[in-house]
């Protein structure tokens, strides 16, 4: 199984619904979700773990005995699947301010909702969730900036956003939760060149495109 | 809306005048004061417009009440039946009455008024866009075709309008239409967007281009995406697309490249990896020039989980690299405290030598932490290390050296919440769901924030049938407004894995309550209890008790399929939305998604759970006359007084009232308990509604259950048609399912005997033998039970199971057999082998020496 980051589609919805629903108390109805994908359809990401015996056969593996088999028929119907393949373990649910009267009329992004499952953590999911997202926000619409809402108890992601991805905090919204919560507003600029997700590989190899990726030269 | 134009405003009467006023009341959403006007006009004399609002308002005012659920709610349609029979060719009426079927929805009957409206000569354009978007909710592509095209020839001046008809095209299957008509578009609008309008031009340029290689015409499309790429904005879409274009001109090498520039955008794709593998060339059985590649595409990304784990899927395990790059993995997430790290490995346990591997490598590693002292070794690394070795056992199948990890990890940190969890996991395992449950909570109780283990907490207690405590737990997090708890807002967040989760332990409690009630009167019959009122009251409570189950069984199935239908009809708005923002490459997607909605895998988990059901309600219609538990309803009904029922019936209601409070599932819920699913004299027509829904006919589970149906129905050729379909997609054809279920088919032949079917009937047993080599239906049971059925010692409960019903058929019932199964099930096997739900069909159903029909589909 690896994780897999990739662009969410339609068809990745439900399970999205279901990881929300498990996993934060802000919750939408479906329709929501598909307002999300169908006006904004790049500013949308999933995690998922991917089953690899859908690419290749492991040739030593042995013939699926009838446990596994019945394990893998089960795991269909378990919601947080996305489909056969991957089972969804976070998203990022992103959009572009479209209030008709805004308070600020630069063309902006936001986050909606953000969750990575519990049993998942610790692998930095979260953070490139998010910086596909941003780079997409920023390729496609032409956001300047991006915002979004966190409650002031949630240490673990006001550390993500404020520390790694160098969002600011504009200013504590009082009450902004069901639950009375107190939410830091924050903010972060986009810059495309920036934002190119590879970056934040750290790597002193980068692909030029050209060399041939099978020769022994070392680089 | 009104084609007498001509008749002007001057000489208007009074009631045109009302009505015009009605309307715009309506449109603002005043019901109740539209329908004040509209009964001012019908007071008087007819006036057939103002039959026709009413009808609509009082659908709106009723919605508003929960009237609307209640099937025998006819009174809308009422008024315009009557409105039709006073003026059947008035465009007004047709279109009130369009506007109605829409919103219900039925939109077979909304398209037929739209088009009527429009057919008699209604002057009103919108309507074409309304019919478009009905004929396209209906799928019937060509009829929205033809509507699109009016939209188009009356509104040129709108992007929407062009797009909605390429899209229309399209769904047609008229590329070079849909091609002519975008580029149309961009020929007009050249030179004259605004800034914000790029966006969806860009959507429009990138939808156009997918077209063209929907089309065939790959060169072209290559082509265009050189002329368009300037001007689009989404060049994952551009890469992704051109990486496609050239692969299938085979231009291998320019695909590789792209490739190349998709994994830099996006190196946690696994789909890349394989693809830049397949563009070089490279065969998977080629290890060496593959670990090459990866080592590379390692050194590049070295954040990115598929170049570490795709070579451990490819490489031998008596590989020296296969370890070497195993222990980098596993240790470095090791040291990181990463939970998840044997769920990311569980995908190399189907190979035993690499299982080796992993073993050795932890348990060295374990050992290693050991002998550093204690000052160097972070303690969380250690914990980290032993969960994962107990759940290494536990895969295995060793429980008690999973126990020994787990209590070990729990001893270094007793408030660890993934250790808690783990430790019920291996509880569950050994059946002990109670326990299980139990464990869960103290997990929750250590972190009341988190609504994940809120949410497994919840999980366990359903599965331990304990729905109180459920119930009780989920609330923490919904919103519970008024409600005693958070099962209506559950409802209305469509939180489908509660909402299963629930009707299947609805399911096994009703089957548990059924069971008991049916041991209890076989008791009473068998030994002569004299059934004094004391006792009928009580035997009264459990009949009432079964049939509560049986009803919130079915009510709660049905909430995942009314769900589904929510998600079915979301679709609406986004027909007209979506060529309006300019996403339609989204937007055909989204069609494509709800064409499959009924084929889910959970959409159809709830139609297996109700057809358990139906058929069982069923077999107590066709069986009633012989069933205990008639015979004492009977007894009970004609034995107490008028009076006591009363009586009764006061003190029931009271009970009941105060149990739905914490059951009701909608705002107005009309049928709490669900008892509309199990007063029906026609289970079988309900379970046939349900199952026409899904698309998808080739699945086992279809054929099975269609098999069934068709049984009972006594349509043999059908019948027989579904078992000679599941013999080509079964896994494994040996199975003792097929053969148990042409000997159930042979069993309805002969009991059958209506002289009607005799033609038919000879030729279903003709073919059953052509197609079932050996199989023949006039040959006894017996013979064909040694012929067919042979059980191993390795077979598992489900071979077991349709053995043992086989030998029922044949009037043999095998005792050793059920004894095996029954032995099977202590063991343990729970989960291992099978469901919760099938597992309690089974345990019932040996139970009950066979006796009591069970379906398992």
């Amino acid at each position: 199984m690896t994780i897999t980051i990739r662009q969410a589609t339609i068809y990745d919805l439900q399970a999205i619904q279901n990881a929300n629903l498990h996993n934060l108390p802000e919750n939408y109805m479906l329709k929501y979700y598909m307002y999300h994908i169908l006006s904004w359809p790049q500013a949308s990401y999933v995690a998922t773990t991917t089953d690899l015996s859908t690419y290749e056969h492991d040739e030593e593996a042995q013939t699926v005995d009838k446990y596994s088999q019945k394990k893998i028929d089960e795991s269909k119907t378990d919601p947080s699947y996305a489909n056969p393949k991957e089972k969804v373990v976070g998203y990022i649910l992103g959009k572009m301010e479209d209030d008709p009267n805004p308070e600020d009329k630069t063309p902006h992004g936001h986050v909606t909702s953000i969750s990575v499952i519990r049993t998942y953590r610790r692998m930095g999911i979260a953070e490139k969730l998010m910086r596909q997202s941003l780079y997409s926000l920023c390729e496609c619409y032409g956001a300047k900036y991006v915002s979004l809402h966190v409650r002031v108890s949630n240490r673990a992601a006001l550390h993500l956003y404020r520390d790694t991805l160098q969002f600011t905090v504009l200013k504590i919204e009082k009450s902004y939760y069901a639950d009375k919560e107190d939410a830091y507003s924050m903010k972060k600029e986009l810059v495309l060149e920036e934002l190119v997700p590879s970056l934040f590989q750290k790597s002193e190899f980068v692909d030029d495109f050209e060399k041939d990726l099978l020769s022994d030269e070392e680089d | 809306m009104s084609r007498r134009r001509t008749a002007g405003t001057l000489f208007q009467s009074k009631e045109d005048t009302n009505f015009k006023e009605a309307l715009k009341l309506y449109e603002s959403k005043q019901y109740k004061k539209a329908l004040k006007l509209v009964d001012t006009n019908l007071k008087k004399k007819s006036h057939p417009q103002s039959l026709a609002l009413k009808g609509l308002l009082l659908y709106h005012i009723h919605a508003a009440n929960g009237k609307n659920e209640d099937p025998d709610n006819l009174e809308p349609k009422s008024y315009f039946q009557k409105a039709l029979k006073e003026d059947a060719s008035n465009p007004v009426i047709n279109h009130i009455i369009a506007i109605f079927y829409r919103a219900l929805p039925d939109y077979t009957e909304a398209a037929k008024y739209y088009k009527l409206a429009l057919d008699n000569g209604s002057e009103n354009r919108n309507i074409w866009k309304d019919l478009a978007v009905s004929e396209i909710q209906l799928r019937k592509y060509k009829n929205a075709l033809a509507a699109r095209l009016q939209v188009l020839n009356y509104f040129q001046g709108y992007r929407a309008n062009w797009t909605g008809l390429a899209i229309t095209h399209h769904l047609n299957k008229n590329y070079d239409q849909a091609e002519k008509v975008l580029t149309g578009f961009e020929e007009l609008a050249e030179g004259k967007l605004s800034d914000p309008e790029f966006v969806e031009h860009s959507e429009c340029l990138l939808y156009k281009n997918k077209i063209i290689f929907e089309s065939g015409d790959v060169k072209k499309a290559l082509k265009n995406l050189k002329e368009i790429e300037k001007t689009v904005f989404d060049h994952l879409s551009v890469n992704e697309y051109r990486a496609t274009y050239q692969t299938a001109l085979g231009d291998h090498k320019a695909a590789s490249i792209t490739y190349r520039k998709l994994l830099q955008r996006n190196p946690d794709k696994t789909d890349y990896y394989y693809l830049l593998e397949a563009s070089l060339g490279i065969e998977q059985s080629n290890i060496t020039k593959r670990l090459k590649l990866y080592n590379k595409l390692e050194k590049f990304y070295p954040k990115s989980d598929p170049p570490k784990v795709i070579p451990l899927m490819f490489l031998k395990a008596d590989s020296k690299e296969f370890e070497d790059k195993l222990k980098n993995y596993l240790i470095s997430k090791l040291q990181r405290g990463v939970p998840s790290v044997f769920k990311t490995l569980k995908f190399l346990y189907k190979n035993p030598a690499k299982v080796q591997v992993i073993e050795k490598l932890v348990l060295e590693f374990l050992d290693d932490l050991a002998q550093k002292s204690k000052l160097d070794v972070d303690p969380t690394i250690t914990v980290w290390t032993l969960y994962l070795l107990s759940q290494h056992y536990m895969f295995l199948g060793d429980i008690s050296k999973a126990e020994e990890y787990i209590d070990k990890a729990m001893t270094h940190s007793p408030t660890l919440v993934e250790l808690i969890l783990f430790k019920a996991n291996i509880a569950k395992h050994k059946g002990q769901l109670v326990e299980a449950a139990d464990i869960v909570n103290s997990a929750r109780l250590l972190d009341l924030q988190d609504r994940f283990i809120n949410c497994k907490a919840t999980k366990y207690y359903l599965r331990a049938d304990n729905l109180e405590k459920a119930i009780e737990i989920a609330s923490l997090f919904t919103k519970n407004d008024d409600a005693v708890n958070g099962l209506k807002d559950l409802h209305l967040m469509q939180a489908n894995w509660y909402l299963i989760e629930e009707s299947e332990a609805y399911f096994r409690l009703f089957k548990k309550a059924k069971n008991a009630l049916i041991n209890h009167l076989n008791k009473i019959d068998s030994e002569n209890i004299e059934f004094t009122p004391e006792l009928s009251r009580e035997v009264k409570d459990e009949i009432d008790e079964v049939q509560k189950l049986k009803g919130l069984t079915l009510k709660r199935f049905n909430s995942v399929v009314k769900n589904y239908k929510e998600f079915e009809n979301d679709q609406l708005d986004f027909h007209g939305y979506c060529p309006r923002k300019g996403t339609p490459r989204a937007y055909i997607s989204m069609l494509n998604w709800a064409d499959g909605l009924f084929n889910q895998p959970l959409f159809m988990r709830a139609v297996k759970g109700m057809s358990e059901v139906y058929l069982s309600i069923n077999d107590d219609i066709v069986n009633r006359e012989a069933s205990i538990i008639y015979k004492y309803s009977e007894i009970i009904a004609s034995s107490a007084s008028k009076k006591s029922k009363n009586k009764n019936k006061n003190k029931t209601n009271k009970r009941r009232e105060q149990e739905a409070s914490k059951i009701i599932a909608y705002d107005h819920d009309l049928d709490v308990f669900g008892e509309q699913f199990v007063n029906t004299d026609e289970p079988i027509e309900k379970l046939n509604e349900l199952f026409s829904l899904t698309t998808d006919k080739t699945s086992v589970f279809y054929l099975k259950l269609s098999f069934l149906i068709y049984i009972i129905q006594g349509k043999f050729i059908l019948a027989f048609q579904s078992l000679k379909n599941a013999k080509d997609i079964l896994v494994d054809p040996s199975q003792a399912i097929l053969p148990y279920y042409l000997m159930k088919l042979v069993e309805s032949l002969k009991n059958n005997t209506d002289p009607k079917l005799e033609a038919i009937k000879s030729m279903v047993v003709k073919s059953i033998s052509s197609v079932f080599k050996d199989f023949n239906a006039d040959e006894s049971f017996d013979v064909i039970l040694t012929k067919f059925f042979k059980l191993s010692e390795a077979d598992g409960l489900e071979n077991h199971y349709f053995y043992l019903k086989s030998t029922k058929l044949a009037g043999k019932y095998d005792e050793a057999v059920a004894t095996k199964i029954l032995e099977l099930i202590n063991k343990g096997k729970i989960d291992r082998d099978l469901n919760l739900d099938e597992l309690v069909i089974l345990k019932d159903y040996v139970e009950a020496n066979g006796s009591e029909d069970c379906y398992w589909i």
